[in-house]
């Protein structure tokens, strides 16, 4: 079973990558000093790891319907995954939200 | 066993600091949020119990709906809860 | 009440007295209730000898779901799911009384939701997963005989779909084509309060229905739709199921039409007395 195993390794692989992209979105959370560059780590980071978690869950699912299923969700994330981050940031845009300049003191997750 | 009595006791935690949270802020729409994570680990917690339809259930109203009409509601009367 | 009403202290007082006595009977008489109760997922209590098995042997072929859940939700207990369904729709127009009779408040521009974002990212995002969104809720509908899912589930992602092109576009009917040149799209709060009452009424109308053709209420294996009553009270479970997914569905855009955008439609304060018509 040369290729289950293939499969099975490259799955690991993606699933790994996808988690190390998640962890960078949340450690870009909690490090990022504002607003719009904590949506930017987010953003990326979260589409870039989900997508990738699901291609590894897909290729290791036996049903073909599940497969399937789970490429249905990956489409629908990055659609909606992305539109939600821009929506956000024209939200706060238009509410005014303050941009952070090099120099200035971080404002504290958590806190607005 | 062992392995799913530990997610359970982790998802029940998380419940509880999650509502917990969402009492003790004063910003409603952060406790909006933190209500929808409750939501949702109340239904990821459903699924593992097994009960998947009560699960879809609490996801559909509990993650999205009523987290929408928290928000459009603390948009309606003001933010902060003093 | 008698010739002379007391004064309105001595009322406060009674009613006060009457409270106090009241509480601590109820709270009794719950706690004692609670102590006769079948210890919590006992196997040898009435519902897991008896109730229980006989779902879990003869749900599919009596009903013909596969899904237990509905099976259950929708024919078995269906005077449960009515009386569900029918708090549901008390919820919709408890809000939309009680908003309207606020008064005709004027939207409040600043909610944010009132306003199209304007924006093609958005637009075009929402016109692909809209429909995709709501094709989602009816086969989670139709689908719920077999897999997890069902009229509720349904009726909420419909609504969502409703709600994401109110946030989007706006409400319908006003200044939905004003800044993304798309025209509103989706049904009014009237239309959806008129969904709402659609689907509860088929709901009793169906339980009648088996009534009239000899049956007991929402006993549906009367209702003259084959020979097979497995498959009459699968079709009649379907009937049902669509029921409950109209009123979830139409009260959800009740509550977030009168919620977020506020009483208005055709520009005009719903309850204020000065609709298009009179």
């Amino acid at each position: 079973m040369a290729a289950s195993t293939l499969t099975e390794g490259f799955a690991v692989l993606l699933l790994a990558a996808g988690l190390f992209f998640i962890l960078a979105a949340v450690i870009g959370i909690l490090r990022l000093p504002d607003f719009f560059t904590r949506l930017h780590a987010m953003g990326k980071c979260d589409t870039a790891g989900l997508s990738l978690s699901l291609l590894g869950l897909a290729l290791l699912a036996g049903d073909p319907a599940v497969t399937v299923k789970l490429v249905l969700v990956l489409l629908l994330v990055a659609v909606a995954n992305p539109t939600a981050t821009h929506a956000l940031a024209r939200a706060a845009s238009r509410a005014g939200v303050k941009v952070w300049r090099p120099g200035e003191p971080a404002e504290p997750a958590g806190e607005r | 066993m062992a392995e799913g009595h530990l997610i359970s006791i982790g998802l029940l935690a998380a419940m509880v600091v999650s509502a917990a949270c969402a009492l003790a802020v004063k910003d409603l729409l952060t406790a909006a949020a933190l209500f929808g994570a409750f939501s949702f680990l109340t239904a990821t917690w459903f699924a593992l119990l097994g009960a998947v339809d009560v699960a879809f259930t609490e996801a559909c109203v509990g993650g999205a709906l009523t987290t929408i009409l928290f928000v459009s509601t603390a948009f309606r009367t003001g933010r902060s809860f003093d | 009440m008698g010739a002379s009403p007391p004064p309105r202290h001595e009322a406060t007082r009674v009613r006060r007295l009457l409270g106090a006595a009241a509480f601590p009977a109820l709270f009794t008489g719950l706690v004692l209730g609670m102590a006769e109760l079948p210890e919590f997922g006992d196997p040898a209590s009435p519902a897991s000898t008896h109730v229980s098995p006989r779902f879990i042997e003869d749900a599919a072929a009596e009903t013909g779901a596969a899904n237990m859940v509905t099976a259950v939700l929708a024919d078995y207990r269906g005077y449960d799911t009515l009386g569900e369904t029918a708090v549901i729709f008390a919820a919709g127009l408890g809000c939309l009384v009680i908003l309207a009779a606020a008064g005709g408040r004027p939207n409040l521009p600043a909610a944010g939701m009132s306003h199209p974002f304007g924006s093609v990212i958005l637009d075009t995002a929402t016109r692909i997963l809209v429909p995709v969104v709501l094709l989602f809720a009816v086969y989670v509908l139709i689908h719920g005989h077999i897999s997890p899912g069902g009229g509720f589930q349904g009726g909420v992602l419909f609504g969502s779909g409703l709600i994401m092109m109110r946030l989007v576009w706006g409400p319908a009917h006003e200044g939905g084509a004003r800044q993304s040149d798309v025209p509103a799209f989706g049904p009014s709060l009237r239309s959806s309060l008129i969904l709402a009452c659609a689907g509860i009424l088929g709901y009793a109308g169906i339980g009648l229905a088996a009534m009239a053709f000899g049956g007991e209420f929402l006993n549906y294996g009367t209702l003259p739709l084959g020979s097979d009553p497995a498959h009459v009270r699968e079709l009649a479970t379907l009937g049902i199921e669509a029921a409950v997914f109209l009123t979830v569905a139409g009260t959800v855009g009740v509550l977030f039409d009168t919620i977020s955008i506020g009483m208005r439609e055709d520009g005009v304060p719903i309850g204020s007395g000065r609709g298009p018509r009179e």
